[in-house]
């Protein structure tokens, strides 16, 4: 028997590629407000604050109601506590309490009948040594101008966790592709420099950086959070969306942050 | 630019005899061996300095499996299947090995050279059908089989990126062994005009992998440690009718059926879809032979969108509008739908060749079947959140040419 071949040749394909990008409606479940606990305590104040809130439906306006009449405990493990009164609805602050390497802090939310705890502690403080300009040619990502690079030692032999904060001319960058941490495993205990690639900068702005030496529950915490939010880390990780790995007891959103901050200005010229 | 990529790559080797005993007795045997070669990851970026280009070690394993079957007609009404399988997976080196403890940091390592035995799994796979002639017109069917699958869809859930990930089993991912058994009813209508048929079937599946909540996975190389394990179960059931004869034939086909799982880590260790789930699934074929030349066609398919995670609210920290979810896999993608039609010109038979042409239009009425949902802040309102969709493929029309000698 003969074989029969076929050959198929597309002539024409009149393709339509009209990708295409719209808003649409979808029908998102109404949830239980939940509590939103943000608190912080750093070496570089005596008024620590914590935020209580609650959460809002996602397509509603952005309006997250105060939680107020909570009872807010720190306390230490040197035996100091301190019940923070509400300045501002739902605005909770410490009067004397200042943030040590070191220490073991307890955070205690009492509200609604249900109380939430968590426990953290103060890492070791990093400090930056200096920082520095480098000059780079536009990319598809950034304009051209200078990128801000920061120099610190890291403690060797220990796990250590940074967050960098940028502010341009006085004002944070924030938004979730502005946020910038990274832990040692690559540089333990080596001077570094880590080139804080988000913007570049032009000749007379002033950028001043923060960088946090965090503990690995803030640093988990901060890692999940931009994870999964929306922002451009979601398509780095690309991993499954899930609220962050909280400190924080008995389902509440937020988390319980020690940390110490330096801080360094440098005026690019 | 940054570009992503992952893949495998194969090396098969296969063999299959049949060996025909007698009218009423078919055996088949054969073996095959497959050499797998895993590239987990790659990323490279020309945007340099800001981006490291990084390679995650490849994985290496062997494949193999031998079987035999025997086909046997007890009657001219009862007929069965049996066999065993035996296969085999072996992961080898090169490579390192790591363990993990609870809070997924390595406590462990273990290097290997190349073409070092790393672990090695071997599962039998019995399998039995039978089908039973009731009279001219009608069957039933029967049958089990354990399937071993040695390498696993990992898929995340999100509805922004929809990744699917291939990842070989290891010293810490075991196989997959599934059991299914289906039953099925067959019965012609019409002097065989119509084909009919009803299945079922359950299936049970061990050993299933999902993403931990938080999982960082793209170029992880401890991808491992960002795993959960659990288990699986599908279930559903199968409507046919296909018309065979006659100016105008095509099927008519509906599926419902579930496919679930279970961790101890997610959705408070409830059963929930995987992302496979369909739910509903239809799809309809016909064609019409208008005359000798002209042929039409048209297709209709339908399913339920995929099981995905949404968020169900939002709150702020460190003044950024942070998504808040519920459970995983807890929403659906919008349902997909979609009518191709097309038409076929038949030119003359031709003594050394014959040739058609084919004019289609795919999505003839333009569904815009969303491929991915993005959430993120309005644009000009900072304080709204919305919902943003992805649509490729909206109406294309083609032109083919088929030429056959």
């Amino acid at each position: 028997m003969k074989k029969r071949r076929a050959i198929i040749v597309t002539i024409l394909s009149i393709f339509v590629f009209t990708a295409c990008e719209d808003v649409i409606e979808i029908d998102l479940d109404n949830i239980e407000p939940k509590l939103v606990i943000e608190a912080v305590i750093t070496d570089q104040t005596l008024q620590q604050t914590v935020k209580l809130t609650k959460t809002g439906d996602y397509f509603e306006p952005g309006i997250y109601p105060a939680v107020s009449y909570a009872n807010v405990i720190i306390r230490d493990d040197l035996g100091n506590s301190e019940n923070l009164p509400e300045i501002n609805p739902g605005v909770y602050q410490t009067t004397n309490l200042q943030g040590t390497t070191g220490v073991v802090y307890n955070l205690s939310v009492e509200v609604e009948d249900m109380e939430y705890t968590a426990v953290s502690e103060m890492p070791v403080k990093v400090n930056i040594d200096t920082l520095s300009t480098e000059f780079f040619e536009a990319t598809p990502r950034f304009d051209e101008g200078y990128m801000v690079k920061c120099h610190f030692t890291d403690p060797a032999g220990i796990s250590n966790y940074y967050r960098f904060k940028i502010y341009e001319n006085g004002i944070l960058l924030n938004s979730s592709g502005d946020f910038i941490i990274r832990d040692d495993k690559i540089f333990d205990g080596n001077a570094v420099q880590i080139p804080l690639a988000i913007k570049t900068f032009q000749i007379n702005d002033t950028v001043a950086v923060e960088l946090l030496s965090l503990n690995k529950d803030t640093y988990d915490y901060y890692n999940t959070l931009i994870g999964g939010s929306s922002g451009p880390g979601d398509m780095m990780s690309s991993s499954t969306p899930a609220n962050p790995v909280s400190n924080i007891n008995n389902g509440a959103m937020g988390y319980f942050g020690v940390y110490t901050i330096s801080s360094k200005t440098i005026i690019i010229q | 630019m940054i570009d992503i990529t992952s893949g495998i790559e194969d090396f098969n080797l296969k063999e299959d005899f049949q060996y025909f005993i007698n009218p009423k007795n078919t055996l088949k045997f054969g073996f095959n061996c497959i050499y797998h070669t895993f590239m987990p990851g790659e990323i490279s970026s020309d945007d340099e300095g800001f981006i490291n280009s990084k390679i995650i070690d490849e994985k290496y394993a062997i494949e193999s499996a031998a079987y035999f079957s025997h086909k046997f007609d007890v009657s001219n009404l009862l007929k069965i299947t049996y066999g065993l399988r035996y296969s085999n997976f072996s992961v080898i080196g090169p490579g390192i090995v790591y363990s993990y403890n609870e809070n997924d940091e390595i406590i462990d390592s273990t290097s290997y050279n190349k073409g070092e035995l790393i672990k090695n799994y071997g599962y039998f796979e019995p399998r039995i059908s039978a089908s039973y002639i009731l009279n001219k017109k009608s069957s039933v069917k029967i049958s089990y089989a354990r399937n071993a699958q040695y390498i696993h869809l990992l898929s995340n859930s999100t509805s922004s990126t929809p990744t699917d990930l291939w990842l070989p089993s290891s010293t810490i991912i075991e196989p997959q062994i599934c059991d299914q058994l289906a039953l099925g009813y067959f019965r012609n209508f019409n002097n065989n005009t119509f084909e009919t048929s009803v299945e079922i079937y359950y299936k049970d599946m061990q050993n299933q992998i999902d993403y931990q909540n938080g999982a960082d996975i793209l170029l992880n190389e401890k991808v491992e440690s960002q795993l959960v394990f659990g288990s699986g179960r599908a279930y559903g059931i199968e409507l046919f009718i296909k018309k065979k004869t006659g100016k105008l034939n095509g099927w008519i086909g509906y599926t419902f059926s579930r496919t679930e799982r279970t961790f101890n880590e997610i959705n408070e260790g409830n059963w929930f879809p995987s992302k496979q789930d369909r739910t509903h699934d239809v799809s309809i074929v016909g064609m019409y032979s208008l005359n000798k030349k002209w042929t039409l066609s048209a297709t209709w398919v339908f399913n339920t969108g995929n099981a995905v995670t949404f968020p169900s609210g939002k709150y702020v920290i460190d003044g950024l509008t942070i998504p808040l979810y519920t459970d995983r896999n807890g929403y659906r993608m919008p349902d997909y739908h979609r009518l191709d039609i097309g038409a076929t010109y038949t030119n003359k038979k031709k003594k050394r060749y014959e040739s058609s042409w084919n004019f289609s239009v795919y999505n003839a009425y333009a569904r815009k079947n969303a491929y991915s949902i993005d959430f993120r802040e309005n644009e000009n309102d900072p304080t709204m959140t919305e919902a943003v969709r992805l649509a490729l493929f909206q109406i294309v029309p083609s032109i083919t040419y088929n030429f056959k000698f």
